[in-house]
């Protein structure tokens, strides 16, 4: 469901974009892989078998790595798909581990016999299970300081690739991780949820603070995918908790925000990589700090580069309100829980959930504004021109959805109830219950879900009150006081002509922002210095030390293959 | 009580007539109580309207750089202060709030008003603009959880959402308002509400020196009636501001039921009320000089933590007697 909402405006979107962007390329490989692409991940989705999830998987990692390469000549691109090619599999071979231990219990690779087997398992097995599942699809979603490939991979894959890798992609991690957890792994001690939650608000908080001091749009757009990510992770954690203590209509509710915002978040963020391609491609920078001024000469990607920045950073008359309001609705509904340490850490995170979307909106305003407001910093803004009407009826439409979501949210909740339900294994539920659940305990914090006529009105209300007051607040100032025109002058520079170099620069913006967080942020070269480096050569020098073995004398490996086979054989007979 | 929907209309716009017609002399109260702390004499209590009046007689120059943005950020600005100051408890817990987000959604309507002045800060392309719209963000960024984390404090010791919900259960607590979990919890709130206000010692409301001005900064370069807009709707912010808190604090004689004397009453207990936080805040202005900017850092995060040992007494409360 969610990839096909995304990908029929992409593909409208693809059609302006090709045309004007690689003419001279091979659009037609681009093209067969793109539908390979889609067509691999709605695969993914619905393989229930093992064996079919891995390929398909593998497939889907395949024909995206294409995609990041696609720009043959350009050798951070090539860097990038390798770092791409390289991660994912180490999360496939974690996938594949998970999977043979898991048909090693079972005796079969179909999904269905996965269902409940975790009860034969010792613990400590479904521990390891549980953090190589994490290890595994996490590498897809992105979670820190898993996520190394994301801000390498997405700025390389042209625009609307990344809009889908952004948008759907990483969300089949998400997918993999609720699948497994919920139905594979359960019953599972509380203290997962927990951890969840811990990885997803680091994840959340570290992706945001590096969006928020980088440059480079596409960059940015997927550091915040990052932030996504976490977002999204975290009312899963708080549902897991929910769940592993019995409560399961909790669960089902704080599952909620999770798929909503996977939702939204697809919509934003198709949203923004679009109208930044445009951007792009009509001037041929990826980097902030050349553009500027450009809401003159591209008035119609502004304004729905506008949307997207606002839905993303959960203003309300737009969705990502919605999603990140019930995600705080869903933290503090962990309250409840009778342990301590849960119900002090819950308002925590929320509140932390709350810093993150504040840096989020710090980011876009400058983004925003380093992109399209002040003045062209070079020449390379000045000559931009307005993008294809394909591009625009695109955009168009996923931010016509991304305003109707956030009005009306409770046609998804329709959608997403029963998803969500069936999820923690509860039948449908009627809404009776779903009221009586919302005044429970006297926490009637969910009580404008109660029923739909409420969840729909409470959104609406704001938004037809917003333009009320827009509206009176204009008739009156526009019929009181002088009648005089607005007189157009130049910017006061202390009697100078007005430079470029006089606004701050969007390095300039994001400064206080780094030096605030400069304990937290970290450069991108620790994880590469002290996570990723150790592994590598470590593993180097193993295989320097493995390279006697290696000696190229060809009785020394049929001397390998013997032993191999008499090793095996002793395994039968045991 | 027992009131029909006409009623609750008409309260309803009282209360925001109110809201609004106050604003400005609030504005000017504060400015007049420092000044007279100070040994001076002060403006007339009336200078805020006589400020109005001049910006919406004089003509508007707007920077040739700017676009639609610059022009319709007032007008977005002040209708997401008016939306937020309609279920702000004044003098009557508004009636309104049943319908909406609460707490949360006040916060993100703020955000909202304030993406579009930073916004519209960098379109000028001045330099004093600009800088100051990036020092408004990063302090947003400090503010928000502190303003969330002590919300949720009341919200989960209160089980409501809903602001006047909130007001409703507090003033029942009575004199159990006096522990350290709301005393922790108002000076937390009352902390980042000073820099939500732009006040000292976060911000200095007064001068036009480019080093030390954050909030008169993003307005710069407006001018004429859009200039009027914008510092009608800041202090119309701040008004909501001092309201909320001044509500925590004495959640008690609300407007509830309608007849003339007690709906004038409770107008007048509600401006003592006000009047009173405003006091208190000046004398904190003339008390305290401005902090350096990165020191604001500092403050908030002791204020964040001052929340998070309100709510550890409330979780240690709530698990020994139940709430």
């Amino acid at each position: 469901m969610l990839i096909s909402v995304l990908v029929i405006p992409i593909s409208i979107y693809s059609i302006g974009y090709l045309k004007k962007e690689y003419l001279e390329k091979n659009v037609s490989v681009l093209g067969a892989l793109y539908q390979l692409f889609i067509l691999s991940m709605l695969l993914v989705i619905c393989s229930g078998n093992g064996f079919q999830f891995i390929i398909f998987w593998e497939l889907m990692t395949l024909i995206s790595f294409a995609f990041v390469i696609f720009d043959l000549k350009d050798i951070d691109s090539q860097k990038a798909g390798f770092v791409y090619l390289l991660m994912t599999h180490i999360g496939s071979a974690f996938l594949l581990f998970a999977f043979l231990i898991f048909a090693k219990y079972s005796d079969s690779f179909s999904f269905a016999t996965f269902h409940g087997i975790s009860n034969t398992m010792p613990s400590w097995l479904k521990l390891i299970l549980f953090l190589f599942i994490l290890i595994g699809f996490g590498t897809k979603a992105g979670i820190i300081p898993l996520h190394i490939w994301l801000p390498e991979a997405h700025p390389a894959a042209p625009s609307h690739i990344s809009a889908l890798m952004s948008g759907v992609m990483i969300k089949t991690g998400i997918y993999g991780i609720l699948r497994f957890i919920f139905n594979f792994l359960n019953p599972f001690p509380y203290w997962w949820g927990e951890i969840l939650i811990v990885i997803a608000i680091t994840t959340a908080i570290l992706g945001i603070i590096f969006a928020s001091t980088e440059s480079n749009i596409k960059r940015v757009l997927a550091y915040s995918s990052i932030e996504n990510i976490g977002v999204i992770l975290l009312p899963i954690g708080a549902s897991m908790i929910f769940f592993s203590l019995g409560q399961k209509e909790f669960a089902a509710l704080s599952l909620i925000p999770a798929l909503f915002h996977s939702l939204n978040h697809s919509l934003f963020k198709g949203l923004l990589f679009t109208s930044v391609g445009a951007v792009v491609s009509s001037t041929h920078t990826k980097n902030i700090e050349n553009l500027g001024g450009l809401i003159k000469l591209l008035p119609k990607t502004a304004l729905l580069f506008l949307i997207g920045a606002l839905s993303i950073s959960a203003f309300p008359p737009f969705n990502g309100f919605i999603s990140k309001w019930l995600t705080f609705q869903s933290l503090l509904l962990l309250f409840q829980v009778k342990f301590e340490s849960i119900k002090l850490f819950a308002p925590i995170i929320a509140s932390l959930l709350g810093f993150v979307s504040a840096i989020s909106a710090a980011t876009f305003v400058k983004t925003f504004s380093g992109i399209f407001l002040g003045m062209p910093k070079t020449h390379k803004a000045t000559h931009a021109q307005e993008a294809t009407p394909f591009m625009i009826l695109s955009m168009s439409i996923l931010a016509l959805l991304c305003l109707l979501i956030g009005i009306c949210p409770s046609i998804v909740f329709s959608l997403i109830k029963p998803i969500s339900f069936s999820i923690v294994g509860l039948d449908s539920m009627t809404i009776t219950t779903f009221s009586n659940l919302s005044n429970l305990n006297n926490y009637n914090l969910f009580t404008n879900l109660g029923t739909h006529v409420l969840s729909a009105s409470s959104p609406a209300l704001v938004f037809i009150l917003l333009i009320g007051a827009l509206c009176l607040s204009y008739i009156v100032v526009k019929s009181f006081g002088t009648k005089t025109p607005l007189r157009k002058e130049e910017t006061w520079s202390c009697g100078v002509k007005p430079k470029p170099e006089f606004g701050h620069t969007p390095k300039g913006f994001s400064q206080p922002l780094g030096v605030i967080f400069s304990e937290l942020h970290t450069p991108e070269s620790f994880y590469h210095n002290y996570i990723y480096l150790p592994i590598v050569n470590g593993l180097i020098s193993l295989s320097h030390k493995l390279k006697p073995i290696q000696s190229g004398i060809l009785q020394v490996y049929l001397f390998y293959i013997f032993l191999t086979l008499i090793f095996c054989l002793m395994w039968l007979r045991l | 009580m027992n009131i029909s929907q006409l009623q609750i209309i008409s309260l309803t716009a009282l209360h925001l007539v109110l809201l609004v017609l106050l604003a400005p002399i609030i504005n000017t109260f504060i400015k007049k109580v420092k000044a007279n702390l100070q040994g001076r004499i002060g403006p007339p209590i009336l200078q805020g309207y006589f400020d109005l009046v001049k910006y919406f007689h004089k003509e508007t120059v707007v920077s040739n750089q700017t676009s639609w943005v610059f022009l319709t950020t007032p007008f977005i600005v002040f209708s997401t202060t008016l939306v937020a100051s309609m279920f702000i408890p004044t003098f009557m817990t508004s009636y309104l709030p049943k319908l909406f987000g609460g707490a949360i959604l006040l916060i993100y309507l703020f955000g909202l008003g304030r993406f579009f002045i930073a916004s519209s800060a960098m379109e000028p392309h001045s330099g004093f603009c600009s800088m100051a719209s990036s020092r408004e963000m990063m302090l947003s960024i400090l503010i928000e959880p502190v303003m969330l984390l002590s919300l949720f404090v009341f919200i989960l010791t209160t089980g409501s959402n809903n602001i006047s919900e909130i007001i409703n259960q507090l003033s029942i607590k009575g004199i159990g308002l006096f522990t350290p979990i709301y005393l922790l919890t108002i000076l937390a709130l009352f902390t980042a509400s000073l820099a939500e206000m732009c006040r000292i010692p976060f911000d200095n409301p007064e001068t036009h020196y480019e080093l030390t001005m954050i909030h008169e900064g993003l307005i710069l370069e407006y001018s004429g009636k859009n200039l009027g807009v914008m510092i009608l709707s800041s202090s119309l912010k701040q008004l909501i501001i001092i309201s909320l808190l001044a509500n925590l604090i004495f959640p008690w004689c609300m407007c509830n039921n309608f007849t003339f004397s007690s709906i004038l009453l409770s107008i007048l207990i509600y401006l003592a009320k006000i009047l009173l936080i405003s006091t208190i805040i000046a004398f904190i202005e003339t008390a305290i000089s401005k902090v350096r900017l990165f020191k604001v850092r500092e403050i908030l995060m002791a204020s964040f933590v001052m929340s998070i040992i309100a709510l550890v007494i409330a979780v240690q409360k709530e698990s020994r007697f139940g709430l």
